[in-house]
């Protein structure tokens, strides 16, 4: 049951993963399990050997492309007298922390799916990009432009939200 | 000496060659602007980081480790499938057990099918009878169910059990796979009212759609996770109460 045992480990990492490309926690889980699943139909295709990460990752991400695809593109408006209204009562230094939460959540959720891939993959799971344009399958060049470009509208995102 | 945004990047993300970083930090102590734009990308790469960071922490729901747990997913255990293969293709043949259509199959229950091939009469080869107008476990899935343990599964059981769990009754339930039927049945009394049942599938694709199916069921059935294995012992020598 090695395989199993190392997707159990891999689980915590994939889940970030997938929340910061989904946003929602539900959306999220219901990923990963989709995931989990293909990957338990497919293990043959896993060469013992390589990196069984990347190979999840790379799972994890085309479901997701193909999900956001097939649905069409799903608005998560974030709500903010909800939010507001869930913070009443907070000391001012939690209120804060949770309205920057909701902005990183919400600067991520406006990038483009192939800069927002990009960005995850680097800046939150810290995969280089030899790596991470492997597992996009696209070439190092375009990676590191998307990275670029993702990084630019996150500042503009962040900065107005400051 | 300027440097454009990529390379600035690949700086912050330590992605640059030992001479360009050299040469960003011998600019960055004279030119304040680019120390203040390297500042903010690193600033961003912290930022998002320690957002998500605490996912990391939390607790992973129980839909998703039950995938993974060794009762979980009996069905991939291709060792046990490749010894049982030529013995599965024999009593397949035999019984004429068609190929299933399984791509409607997860959320419908295809119990007419399987009492259809074994009938119920409670012979020594059928898996079910009927008691007050309920199918149970009978013969060698109601020994599997009740005395087989997912950490133990013995080799010449006709069944492998999967998850075992209350569910939202009350009751414990448990999922098995078989050769010709997997399903989940629930604890009633003395017996094992069938909840669920699928034709089962001896090759590795018909198992894999079938316990994938049953978790899913199961997974809407049962009040929390699935029990350890040593919940499971000692459910089993309580008599599954």
């Amino acid at each position: 049951m090695a395989f199993e045992q190392d997707l159990l480990e891999l689980l915590p990492r994939l889940r970030r993963f997938a929340r910061s490309l989904t946003r929602d926690i539900n959306d999220a889980d219901d990923l990963c399990q989709m995931a989990l699943e293909r990957a338990l139909n497919k293990r043959d295709q896993w060469q013992a050997g390589t990196r069984l990460d990347s190979w999840m990752y790379r799972i994890t991400r085309n479901i997701w492309i193909d999900t956001v695809r097939a649905a069409g593109r799903r608005e998560h408006v974030a709500n903010d007298e909800d939010a507001m209204a869930n913070v009443a009562g907070d000391d001012h230094r939690r209120m804060e922390s949770r309205m920057e939460l909701r902005d990183v959540d919400r600067a991520m959720d406006s990038l483009p799916m192939e800069q927002r891939e990009a960005v995850s993959l680097v800046l939150v799971e810290g995969f280089a990009y030899k790596e991470a344009a492997a597992l996009l399958d696209i070439p190092i060049g375009t990676l590191t432009s998307r990275l670029v470009r993702g990084r630019e509208a996150l500042q503009r995102e962040l900065g107005e939200a400051a | 000496m300027t440097f454009d945004q990529q390379t600035i990047m690949a700086y912050v993300d330590g992605e640059c060659d030992a001479v360009t970083t050299k040469r960003i930090e011998k600019a960055m102590a004279s030119d304040a602007m680019l120390a203040e734009q390297i500042g903010r990308e690193r600033a961003l790469r912290e930022q998002l980081a320690s957002h998500y960071a605490p996912v990391i922490s939390e607790e992973i729901p129980g839909r998703l480790t039950a995938m993974l747990t060794s009762a979980a997913e009996p069905n991939v255990d291709h060792s046990f499938t490749a010894r049982k293969a030529d013995q599965i293709h024999a009593k397949r043949q035999g019984r004429g057990f068609g190929i299933v259509q399984w791509g409607a199959m997860a959320a419908t229950l295809a119990l007419g099918i399987v009492v259809g091939q074994y009938g119920l009469g409670g012979g020594s080869d059928s898996p079910f009878a009927q008691q007050g107008g309920a199918l149970i476990a009978s013969g060698t899935l109601e020994h599997a169910l009740d005395k087989q343990l997912a950490s133990a599964q013995p080799d010449d059981s006709d069944y492998r059990i999967g998850l075992t769990f209350r569910a939202k009754a009350g009751n414990i339930c448990r999922s098995f796979t078989g050769e010709a039927v997997s399903g989940i049945g629930c604890r009633e009394g003395e017996n094992w009212k069938m909840v669920n049942t699928l034709p089962g599938g001896a090759q590795g694709d018909y198992r894999q759609a079938s316990s994938s199916a049953l978790n899913a069921i199961a997974a809407e059935m049962m009040t929390d996770a699935p029990v350890d294995a040593d919940t499971e012992r000692t459910l089993r020598d309580s008599g599954w109460d």
